[in-house]
């Protein structure tokens, strides 16, 4: 049986309400969609709430769920939009500067700050810099391994844009690094 | 964001699917795209080394982060919202599935039975209580978060690393004949099965030891006592 599978099976003894199934499936995914939520809402705390809500949705919604994706990028999108929910409504309130915390830039760390000349801690650095949406669309093709439709389902945009979104992440990335001192040679 | 509205030339096209090329989920027919363009323009295979690059550095970047310990299936659990009649039915024994369906789905019948229902649960449950008293119980042991474990054999508590796939963990316990029975505990310990209950001091060392040259999946074994 394949891990999607796996998953399917899982989902469908969600629905009857089987603890012990939501537990298995917390242990399989929610480190996933806490690194995830990190990297979109930047802050740990906040993530680790909205990881507890994704799970909670799966356990109300788990019946709806029609097999149109596989299990683990249905819970990417839900991840996605409790964050975009939460990321519009804090635009429109002042920053708590205590909640917020940010993410440590990798440059903060002293290993990391012994690398300064190393070019793959100039990329991490760099694609810090990138916009939300691209370091986003970034993420979810290079870390979470998701397909072209995968990522359009999840971001809720249409396939070309995806493919069109992360050309121009990759550009911008080059772009910065230029600017850091790291020329690549494209584009 | 107006880039992304704009058509890519062909060459542009193909450069875009670079990235899904490198990680391997691209369709049939887009990877002979790519194969055939590249073989056209073969100083592009370049950019297959940039793609790699920017690749392990996202996944560098995602993998240190760390889940808070407070994160866990029991706190979850704790918060999932359950009618009364659900959790009236999560007191009953296998046995009674038949009446836990019955309540799932209730109906103006299944509300009318399920204050019965409820009571045969009580009574039932009694008399097993009663039996655990007379006879003593079974091996077992109350966890911390106040579960009842079963324990069939030998068991040790034990921490996994936190980037450690359950499903990587489930391969290598099996292959040890070794598994995870309960948890996550508070403090994200497991309870692993190492053996037949009952095993000698020696044995049950010695597979701990195995357990802790796991390194890349555990971080910590905690004997249990006997």
């Amino acid at each position: 049986m394949t891990d999607a599978n796996d998953d399917i099976a899982l989902l469908a003894r969600i629905a009857r309400k089987d603890e012990a199934a939501i537990r298995l499936l917390f242990g399989r995914h929610h480190l996933r969609v806490f690194r995830f939520l990190v990297r979109m809402v930047r802050s740990e705390a906040i993530a680790e709430d909205l990881t507890n809500e994704v799970f909670l949705e799966v356990w109300r919604h788990a019946g709806t769920f029609e097999q149109r994706s596989t299990v683990a990028t249905w819970m990417l999108t839900i991840a996605r939009n409790r964050a975009a929910s939460m990321l519009r409504k804090r635009r429109d309130e002042p920053m708590d500067d205590d909640a917020a915390v940010q993410l440590a830039d990798p440059a903060d760390d002293p290993e990391v700050a012994a690398q300064k000349g190393d070019k793959a801690a100039a990329i991490r650095r760099c694609m810090e810099k990138l916009s939300a949406e691209h370091r986003e669309i970034v993420d979810l093709v290079y870390y979470h391994e998701l397909s072209i439709a995968e990522v359009s389902t999840v971001v809720g945009i249409p396939e070309a844009t995806v493919k069109t979104r992360m050309f121009y992440a990759r550009k911008k990335l080059s772009e910065l690094l230029a600017v850091a001192g790291v020329d690549r040679g494209w584009p | 964001m107006m880039d992304e509205d704009q058509a890519l030339s062909e060459r542009e096209e193909c450069e875009a699917l670079l990235p899904w090329y490198v990680t391997g989920r691209l369709s049939v027919a887009d990877v002979s795209r790519v194969d055939a363009f590249l073989a056209r323009h073969p100083e592009m295979r370049r950019q297959l080394g940039l793609v790699g690059e920017d690749r392990e550095a996202a996944i560098r970047t995602s993998s240190t982060i760390v889940a808070p310990r407070r994160l866990t299936a029991d706190q979850l659990v704790a918060r999932l919202p359950r009618s009364l009649l659900s959790r009236l039915t999560a007191l009953a024994f296998t046995p009674l599935d038949p009446i836990r369906n019955f309540l799932s789905a209730p109906s103006p019948s299944g509300v009318r039975w399920a204050a019965l229902t409820a009571l045969a649960i009580v009574l039932g449950q009694a008399a097993v209580i009663g039996t655990l008293l007379r006879t003593g119980g079974e091996p077992g042991y109350q966890t911390a978060s106040g579960g009842y474990v079963k324990t069939a054999g030998t068991n040790v508590l034990v921490r996994f690393q936190a980037a450690a796939s359950m499903d990587l963990i489930s391969l290598e316990l099996g292959k040890r004949d070794m598994r995870i029975v309960d948890g996550p505990k508070p403090g994200q310990l497991y309870v692993v099965e190492i053996g037949p209950p009952g095993m000698g001091n020696t044995e049950r060392l010695a597979r701990e030891a195995e357990l802790r040259t796991l390194t890349g999946l555990i971080s910590s074994v905690l004997t249990m006592s006997p």
